[in-house]
């Protein structure tokens, strides 16, 4: 079978193959939680090198660990639709408006490398995880990752508009 | 000794023709391919005007029966018959030089960079070299005349202690010094906005231009009519009968000879000719637009920040049954009903150059500039329902500026920065970019099918320039800029759909 190229597919392919994983093999799901420390991360590589990723390159492995343990921790059984900005502004009560939503956000935005960005996301990730009503497109935000290292200011500047965005009918007077 | 006759305008290249060069008043009339005038928008009003009261005095048609039945050849043949009969009147130096007072001999001379508002003279700095004097050629110095007969400016380069007209007062303040000039008729005080019809030929937008008597006695403004030519007559001073009469006719707004002058080798002697009423006062320029239904008339000025095609709608009101805003610009209302039926693309020119004044003096300073632009009309689709359609779409594209502005400062204030000027910034930027599909929008306002989807299409691309000037001029570098770019970006939901 041909093996598809397309970036975008990449991060949905990925979050399929985690979760079917994870509903198979309890085990591993458990391995799996552990793959966003940096002491206990090695007991991933096993599903990665699976998936065919370059495990000693830290700006492909870390993403794809990264969305595995929080997959894994969230324990959902589908991918989501929202951004990441949006589920952030959602962890809120007053939603964007609130000063620690916009204080996580701006430290998400001022990350330079693929390493930073996925060491500020864990935490962020986490209370996704415990507080959001929405569910979290987790195939979009690794495809975001992938990109990350060589379009790092499009993807903060998407993440940003998804913070703030409003819907047509909210626009509307 | 008696100066000798040179420079005759009629044999001798100084009009600025685009894809020529200079070119004579003869060629003007005898060859039909010259497409359009060259020059800055200030010279090529001041061209127009010359050649429609050289087209008036030749051959004013009675009504627009007449003036179809000659059309824009039979207009030139009798500039031509006119130009050959009159070619004693056209010297710009001699015993009669052209539109010049030989009386004005004896008071000050200026440089003939003092009365060109580009170049700087006195102690004005210089910052570019087409700010410094040069030499003029003696083609120059009849456009410079041309210009001057309305576009001089106000001030202190007058020498108004040269009084022609014997007891007049008007130069004279009250304890016997010379006053300051006043500005020229088709200047103003800020700088009126002229507008014309155009063609695809020089001839043809002169014979579109070109008003009947039927039209002339419909001006009712116009006391004496259409007057007779300045070279056939010229006044004595100031106040001399022939001046009176030319305050109160349409030669008289063709060619105001607002100014006195006299070219000399050195320089020109220079002084306030006739003054004109205002618009306030009820002089009207066929050429400019007025607004006479509030208490107060108000004129469209010339503004730098907003493009000619800004006021498109303004211009145009007299084809919208418009109430209070209704602006009347002549030239346009009365010919562009008339040009419908032969012309199948009329053009709209208009322009100015933009002045500021202090105590009198007037000058070019800051922003002030030259503007022009040209809009092309489907005569087919011309009517209310099209300007009511142009009308609601330039509405929306103030609107979607005005989202602009507000929301670059607002991206501003976020960050504890006073962002007035980036605001002011953006916004005109946006109009810039907006320029280019301007006329698109005006061809997509025809009432027909597929109009409305262009439309749509269009509002989409300047959503998108609006986007594109925002992002321009808020930078999104640090996390705290691209936070605020994110929260302040204007959202154009409503207009795209």
């Amino acid at each position: 079978m041909k093996q598809e190229q397309n970036s975008d597919s990449h991060g949905r392919a990925f979050v399929t193959f985690i979760l079917t994983r994870c509903q198979q093999d309890r085990g591993e799901a458990a391995r799996l939680r552990r793959a966003d420390n940096p002491a206990t991360e090695y007991q991933s590589w096993e599903t990665l090198a699976a998936f065919h990723i370059d495990i000693d390159k830290p700006w492909l492995r870390l993403p794809f660990t990264t969305v595995a343990a929080a997959l894994a921790r969230a324990k959902v059984e589908q991918n989501g639709s929202s951004g990441i900005g949006q589920a952030l502004a959602g962890c809120y009560e007053k939603g964007n408006d609130s000063d620690q939503a916009k204080a996580r956000l701006r430290r998400l935005l001022a990350c330079d490398s693929v390493e930073e960005v996925c060491r500020i996301l864990r935490p962020v990730l986490s209370l996704i995880d415990s507080r959001d009503h929405h569910s979290l497109d987790y195939a979009r935000l690794l495809d975001q990752l992938l990109k990350f290292r060589w379009d790092a200011q499009t993807i903060k500047a998407r993440w940003a508009q998804d913070f703030y965005r409003r819907t047509v009918a909210e626009v509307q007077p | 000794m008696e100066p000798e006759n040179h420079f005759n305008l009629i044999d001798e290249p100084w009009i600025p023709v685009v894809d020529v060069g200079r070119v004579s008043l003869r060629q003007i009339f005898t060859q039909p391919e010259y497409r359009a005038l060259g020059g800055n928008p200030v010279e090529k009003i001041a061209i127009t005007k010359l050649l429609l009261a050289i087209a008036q005095s030749a051959a004013t048609p009675a009504d627009d029966e007449a003036w179809a039945t000659m059309g824009a050849a039979g207009l030139a043949g009798r500039c031509i018959e006119y130009l050959e009969k009159s070619h004693h009147r056209f010297w710009l130096y001699g015993e009669r030089p052209f539109l010049q007072m030989p009386a004005l001999k004896g008071s000050r001379i200026q440089p003939f960079g003092a009365v060109l508002p580009e170049i700087s003279t006195g102690n004005t700095t210089v910052l570019l070299a087409s700010q410094v004097e040069k030499p003029l050629s003696d083609g120059d110095r009849a456009l410079l005349l041309i210009t001057l007969m309305g576009f001089g400016l106000g001030g202190k380069k007058a020498d108004n202690s040269a009084v022609l007209s014997p007891g007049y007062m008007g130069k004279t303040k009250p304890n016997g010094r010379p006053t300051s000039g006043k500005s020229g008729a088709w200047i103003g005080f800020l700088g009126y906005l002229h507008s014309f019809l155009q063609s695809e030929s020089l001839q043809k937008t002169l014979w579109l231009n070109l008003f009947s008597h039927q039209q002339i006695d419909s001006m009712s403004f116009y006391t004496a009519g259409l007057g007779g030519a300045l070279w056939e007559e010229m006044p004595d001073g100031e106040t001399c009968p022939i001046a009176l009469r030319m305050q109160q006719s349409l030669m008289g707004r063709l060619i105001p000879l607002s100014h006195f002058c006299l070219l000399t080798d050195a320089g020109l002697h220079y002084s306030e000719g006739i003054v004109y009423h205002g618009y306030k006062e009820g002089g009207i320029d066929p050429t400019v637009a007025v607004n006479h239904t509030g208490a107060v008339p108000k004129a469209i000025w010339v503004d730098s920040e907003k493009c000619p095609w800004r006021q498109l709608t303004a211009l145009l009101s007299f084809m919208g049954q418009t109430g209070n805003n209704r602006f009347d610009c002549y030239q346009l209302s009365l010919n562009l009903t008339r040009a419908r039926t032969h012309e199948t693309t009329i053009g709209v020119w208009s322009g100015g150059l933009k002045v500021r004044g202090n105590a009198g003096e007037q000058y070019v300073s800051q922003t002030d500039d030259f503007v022009e632009s040209l809009l092309l009309l489907k005569s087919q689709y011309l009517g209310e329902l099209w300007y009511q359609q142009l009308a609601e779409e330039m509405n929306g594209l103030e609107q979607v500026a005005k989202r602009l502005y507000g929301a670059t400062m607002n991206f501003y204030k976020t960050q504890m920065v006073d962002g007035a000027s980036q605001a002011a910034m953006s916004s005109s930027l946006f109009w810039q970019l907006a320029e280019r599909l301007f006329q698109q929008m005006v061809d997509a306002c025809e009432p027909h099918d597929e109009a409305s989807e262009t439309r749509k299409g269009l509002h989409q691309q300047f959503a998108r320039l609006v986007h594109q000037a925002f992002d321009t001029i808020c930078p999104r570098d640090t996390a705290r800029q691209l936070d605020a770019w994110a929260k302040c970006r204007p959202n154009l939901a409503r207009y795209i759909n």
